[in-house]
């Protein structure tokens, strides 16, 4: 899709700074120094892999205003492989898909963010459930968080999220799609995209 | 060189294990008595060990690091922050953290931090040591046994064992009957402040005798005293008029 938007450029790469300097990032390069210095050489090995493969993603989607849904489910998989290392005592939910068109297409650097949101909360609970779907009809994509957790997280944002909300804005502003958001009471948060 | 006792409060178990082996294996003089989970544990373990520094990271579920501040009147242990966010850096020197360390943890910083700490600790050793030797002062005084800071750590001496006191800047010698001489890092007002009231005159800006310890006054423009180990100490010509005040109250 055409973008000579200032803004909107700006706007993506600041998700990407974003993303590359997180505490995410920078939690798993430091497991993987603890990896080495405990002599962990497989679980080392494992998160390098995986490591390698989240940033390559980050780094090419990095020159792209739109995905491919197909990679931005790989994406937010490895992300979540990642943290299951990180947190092995909870479980990273599998993203349930429903109809999804491998050409659709959505923002980069959208998706994660809310999901990365969600995930951070819901280590911060006990009993609380955690699931995540996405699914597609026609060019409109639906993430769905259901996260069970107390009222006082819902609506809980942070930088990342912040910049997601002001890329979803600005390409509308642009005429390239149409979106809705909700902090949900029973579901915790729903995401729609329509591209245009 | 004195070993430092030390808790790991993470809720990343891979990053507290690291952390405790860079500091096993590449740090000297560094334990880590205790490691903890969450902000709550880490309160508890910190009551149990008395540690000399905690390491503390920030973003943890249910209660971030600064929230352990809260859990305790008076922070008697050293803190060293470890994080993945900077932001929180500054954050961190606002409070009563001494330093703060960005994940991941760079040796070379860790060891500095280490030092940081280690210098903190023997200062606060120091002043820690002298709010005894006053304590001791102001609330035992029939036992007349007072504690000193030195070189070597604290030090128990009777006042009456004392003969004079000689001030040079900073420091102050304690000479006592045994014939030792005894160095401290305080300056003579300070003690001239704490013994005045134990029969002890300053006769010269560099110089406190213990009038008890006095053997003879030789007169002159000031004048000078022998004392009872045979040294001989000056008496200022603006003091002369006190001093003699003073040992006629004797």
């Amino acid at each position: 899709m055409p973008n000579d938007n200032p803004h909107i450029t700006n706007s993506l790469l600041n998700s990407f700074k974003a993303f590359v300097g997180s505490h995410f990032l920078l939690n798993i390069i430091n497991g993987i120094q603890s990896d080495v210095i405990l002599k962990a050489h497989k679980s080392a090995f494992d998160t390098l892999q995986l490591f390698n493969r989240v940033y390559k993603l980050a780094l090419k989607q990095s020159n792209e205003q739109f995905t491919r849904l197909e990679e931005t489910l790989t994406f937010l998989t490895v992300y979540g492989a990642l943290e299951q290392i990180r947190f092995p005592n909870r479980k990273f939910p599998t993203i349930k898909i429903d109809g999804i068109n491998p050409e659709n297409s959505i923002p980069t650097f959208v998706l994660q963010p809310f999901v990365e949101n969600a995930w951070l909360l819901f280590l911060e609970t006990k009993l609380h459930s955690f699931n995540i779907s996405i699914s597609t009809k026609d060019n409109t994509c639906s993430l769905l968080i259901d996260l069970k957790t107390n009222a006082q997280t819902h609506g809980k944002t942070n930088a990342k999220i912040e910049l997601a909300f002001l890329r979803l804005e600005l390409l509308q502003d642009a005429g390239l799609l149409t979106y809705s958001a909700n902090w949900q009471k029973k579901s915790f948060f729903s995401l729609t995209i329509q591209t245009l | 060189m004195p070993m430092l006792t030390a808790i790991i409060i993470d809720d990343e178990l891979k990053s507290r294990e690291g952390l405790e082996a860079m500091l096993h294996n590449l740090i000297e003089g560094v334990s880590v008595v205790a490691m903890a989970d969450s902000v709550t544990s880490g309160v508890k373990a910190i009551a149990k060990n008395k540690p000399d520094i905690v390491f503390l990271d920030v973003e943890m579920p249910r209660r971030d690091g600064f929230e352990l501040f809260d859990a305790f009147d008076k922070i008697d242990f050293e803190v060293v922050f470890t994080t993945a966010h900077e932001q929180y850096a500054s954050k961190a020197f606002r409070t009563t953290a001494i330093d703060y360390l960005l994940k991941p943890i760079d040796i070379d910083l860790l060891k500095e931090a280490i030092e940081r700490a280690r210098e903190k600790r023997d200062k606060d050793k120091v002043n820690k040591n002298f709010e005894v030797f006053v304590n001791n002062l102001q609330t035992n005084k029939s036992n007349q046994q007072i504690a000193i800071s030195s070189s070597d750590g604290l030090l128990f001496i009777k006042i009456d064992n004392i003969v004079y006191l000689r001030g040079d800047g900073a420091y102050t010698y304690f000479f006592l009957k045994t014939g030792e001489r005894i160095t401290t890092s305080k300056n003579l007002k300070e003690y001239e402040d704490l013994l005045s009231e134990y029969d002890f005159f300053r006769v010269h800006k560099s110089s406190l005798i213990h009038l008890h310890e006095m053997k003879k006054y030789v007169r002159g423009e000031g004048g000078y005293v022998v004392m009872s180990n045979g040294d001989s100490v000056d008496v200022s010509k603006r003091r002369k008029e006190n001093f003699l005040a003073a040992l006629s109250k004797l």
